[in-house]
């Protein structure tokens, strides 16, 4: 049918009133792998995953969803958790896993009898007929976690899984993401927690404006940095300084600067050799926050930390 | 094809249930129960009271022989007037002073005249709470008029008996079946239109509850919108189909309890166990055709009031279509009376107008096709523009897609 691609899109393009909200975006996400959506809000991930799902067309491009042109021809093979969770909140939990679920394709009967379980092994077995308003708000994000998964979708779409839930909620969650992924489900998520990206992701997209900045592995990020390298000296100057890479920087005692293209030991020669007295030296591989400032821009990861932060408040 | 009428049911099924099993669909079933309950109950009482009520009865002051012959007249002549009989006459002897004696009658609480006539036939006068050129006046001209020419010809002793109309019975003219029809026309319509209208503005607000609560994205994510749409007008049919059921059944217990079997209607031309299933089809089309429009209209809104703001230009709306149908209640093969049973939106009222005054059948099916067409349409652009507007999509270009294809 298809050569291992869950999504493949070419030059979406998306505006709302004139205001460019997707602007160009090429995906493509492996079968089995889980792929995350990175950037901070109004970048056009909802969009992206709106237009990839077939809820709203785009302007321009083409796009397929596990192998069909029409991507609520797939329905039944996908689910999909919106970034505004949603639910009947009169609906017991276990008719409205079940609702999701036959939504899809799959049978009442079977629906319900899978609702119980998944309700009962994620600590929900005393709410299984009791209505949706009557849960917490982390407890219906759960339902609808459920019931985004009710009938063993192929491929997984979590809009901004994490926000509104505590620490505890979030372990469980990445656990089920990985479960899932071990069965062979494709998994794409979009988050503004590099954190969580980080710990999951085999691929990344990083989108900022509406555009890709980056696309690949996470490792492949990274390495778009150099390692950092941190030293620190007892002689403040002197003839070993002509050694360090153009680009140091001195931030209180400590030079901060990538690490050379031929490797640390030429450099150690030289401030050996140099008297300059090594106190202190570090050398670290640069994280995926990092590379995203490198990539998306310091301003872009100042907001994602921002919304970071509140999130978590409200988790709390 | 098999897919959407799954999800369509899927859709249904929800919003039958939720409406069904709560508390206020009880209300629902309940409130035009306690209007039937109502009408049987006073209909019966009131029906009593008005006829006493109507009864008009003025007071004759005048010698027995004057009021022999007044009364003669009037019985003679109120048999034509059933329904709505002459006044009722009251004898009273005369006594010392007549405008006194006027007064007292018209004072007297349990004699209950409105009028007191004095003068006999030569000098007719009445005095009392009545107009000039009003009913009463005219009524006593007739009697006493009519009183005089037998007094005349009696005199004379020329008294023929009044000649005897001979009657020649025909079973049906044209005339009489269409001017008859035309009410079991009007009463179908009537029916349909009100049901429509307790019913079908139910779905204005169908969608709000799915924006409020953001399951929309849920359900667009899983099924086109067009199945949502089919799912959720079918759902509150059926809904609308089970309360007509309990307020028919109502209605009949109440009829048979109480005998009240109201005004029976004349027969309509394709006979009653067709016309009913007509009403019955007619209703299904006219639901489904407002209700996919209402729906249509509805979904743009985005909050309770907007709806609110938008139920009375619908309902003008509805009305507006009422009388367009009604114009074809008799000449249903005038152009007006044709171009209501194309316009899709006043083609059920009109087509059932014609099936009480004309027996042909394939127009029925013709217009039900018509019907049914529309409805689709209708559906399929309330949802083009739901996608569009409400959900942002870019149906702009899927029409342009489609007309290049």
């Amino acid at each position: 049918m298809h050569s291992g691609v869950a999504i493949e899109a070419k030059g979406l393009f998306k505006a709302f009133d004139g205001r460019m909200a997707v602007d160009g975006i090429d995906i493509a996400v492996p079968e089995g792998s889980i792929y995350g959506i990175l950037g901070p809000n109004g970048a056009g991930k909802t969009t992206t995953l709106r237009m990839l799902l077939g809820i709203i067309d785009p302007d321009q491009g083409a796009r397929c969803l596990l192998g069909y042109r029409r991507p609520l021809e797939a329905a039944s093979l996908v689910g999909y958790l919106p970034e505004e969770r949603g639910l009947y909140p009169a609906m017991s939990t276990r008719e409205a896993v079940a609702f999701m679920g036959a939504l899809r394709g799959l049978p009442r009967a079977e629906g319900r009898r899978r609702a119980e379980r998944l309700l009962a092994e994620n600590g929900l077995g005393a709410y299984v007929h009791k209505p949706i308003k009557s849960l917490s708000k982390g407890m219906a994000q759960t339902v609808q976690l459920l019931g985004t998964i009710v009938h063993d979708p192929r491929l997984i779409v979590l809009d901004e899984p994490f926000s509104g839930l505590d620490a505890i909620n979030q372990a469980r969650l990445e656990r089920l993401i990985r479960a899932k992924a071990a069965e062979g489900a494709t998994i794409i998520f979009s988050t503004h927690v590099i954190a969580h990206a980080e710990r999951l992701c085999e691929r990344i997209a990083i989108i900022a404006n509406g555009r890709i900045s980056f696309e690949g592995k996470v490792a492949e990020a990274r390495d778009r940095l150099r390692p950092q390298v941190r030293l620190r000296t007892r002689a403040a100057d002197g003839p070993w300084r002509a050694a360090l890479p153009p680009g140091t920087s001195q931030e209180e005692g400590v030079w901060h600067f990538e690490l050379p293209q031929a490797g640390i030991e030429p450099l150690l020669k030289a401030l050996i050799d140099g008297g300059a007295g090594i106190e202190d030296l570090s050398i670290e591989r640069p994280g995926l926050h990092d590379a995203f400032v490198a990539i998306a821009g310091a301003q872009a990861a100042r907001e994602m930390e921002e919304l970071d932060g509140e999130s978590r408040e409200a988790a709390q | 094809m098999m897919g959407f009428v799954r999800s369509a049911f899927v859709i249904g099924r929800r919003d039958f249930v939720a409406t069904v099993y709560s508390k206020t669909f009880f209300f629902f079933l309940i409130g035009p129960l306690i209007v039937i309950g109502i009408s049987v109950l006073f209909g019966n009482v009131t029906q009593n009271a008005a006829q006493q009520d109507v009864r008009v009865t003025v007071a004759v002051v005048a010698g027995d022989q004057d009021y022999q012959e007044i009364e003669a007249a009037r019985a003679r002549l109120n048999p034509a007037f059933a329904g709505n009989d002459l006044p009722e006459l009251l004898h009273v002897e005369p006594s010392g002073d007549r405008d006194a004696q006027v007064w007292d009658l018209l004072r007297s609480s349990d004699k209950r005249a409105v009028a007191v006539l004095t003068g006999g036939m030569t000098q007719p006068t009445l005095t009392g709470s009545v107009a000039e050129d009003g009913n009463v006046r005219r009524q006593i001209s007739l009697i006493l008029d009519e009183a005089r020419q037998n007094r005349l010809l009696a005199s004379r002793a020329t008294a023929a008996a009044a000649p005897e109309v001979r009657v020649i019975k025909v079973d049906q003219s044209a005339g009489s079946v269409a001017a008859v029809r035309a009410i079991t026309a009007r009463a179908g319509q009537l029916l349909l239109f009100m049901l429509t209208v307790l019913l079908a503005g139910m779905l204005l607000s169908n969608l709000i509850e799915e924006k409020s609560n953001k399951v929309i994205e849920v359900l667009a994510a899983a099924v086109p919108v067009d199945a949502i749409f089919v799912g959720k007008i079918v759902a509150m049919l059926a809904v609308s189909l089970v309360g007509i059921l309990v307020w028919g059944s109502g209605a009949l217990i109440a009829g048979a309890v109480w005998r009240a079997g109201g005004p029976m209607l004349p027969d309509p031309a394709v006979g009653w166990p067709l016309f009913v299933l007509l009403v019955l089809l007619y209703y299904v089309a006219n639901y489904l055709l407002l209700g996919a429009l209402f729906l249509g209209i509805g979904s743009q809104a985005a909050t309770v009031r907007e709806v609110q703001t938008l139920s009375m230009p619908v309902t003008v709306g509805q009305m507006l279509i009422f009388v367009l149908a009604s114009f074809a209640v008799g000449p249903f093969d005038s152009p007006i009376g044709i171009a209501a049973a194309i316009f899709p939106f006043s083609s059920p009222l009109t087509m059932i107008a014609r099936a009480a005054q004309a027996p042909e059948l394939w127009p029925h099916l013709l217009a039900l096709a018509w019907q049914a067409l529309w409805v689709w349409m209708t559906i399929r652009f309330g949802a083009a523009l739901f996608r569009r507007n409400v959900l942002k999509s870019g149906a702009r270009r899927r029409w342009f897609r489609l007309r290049k294809a």
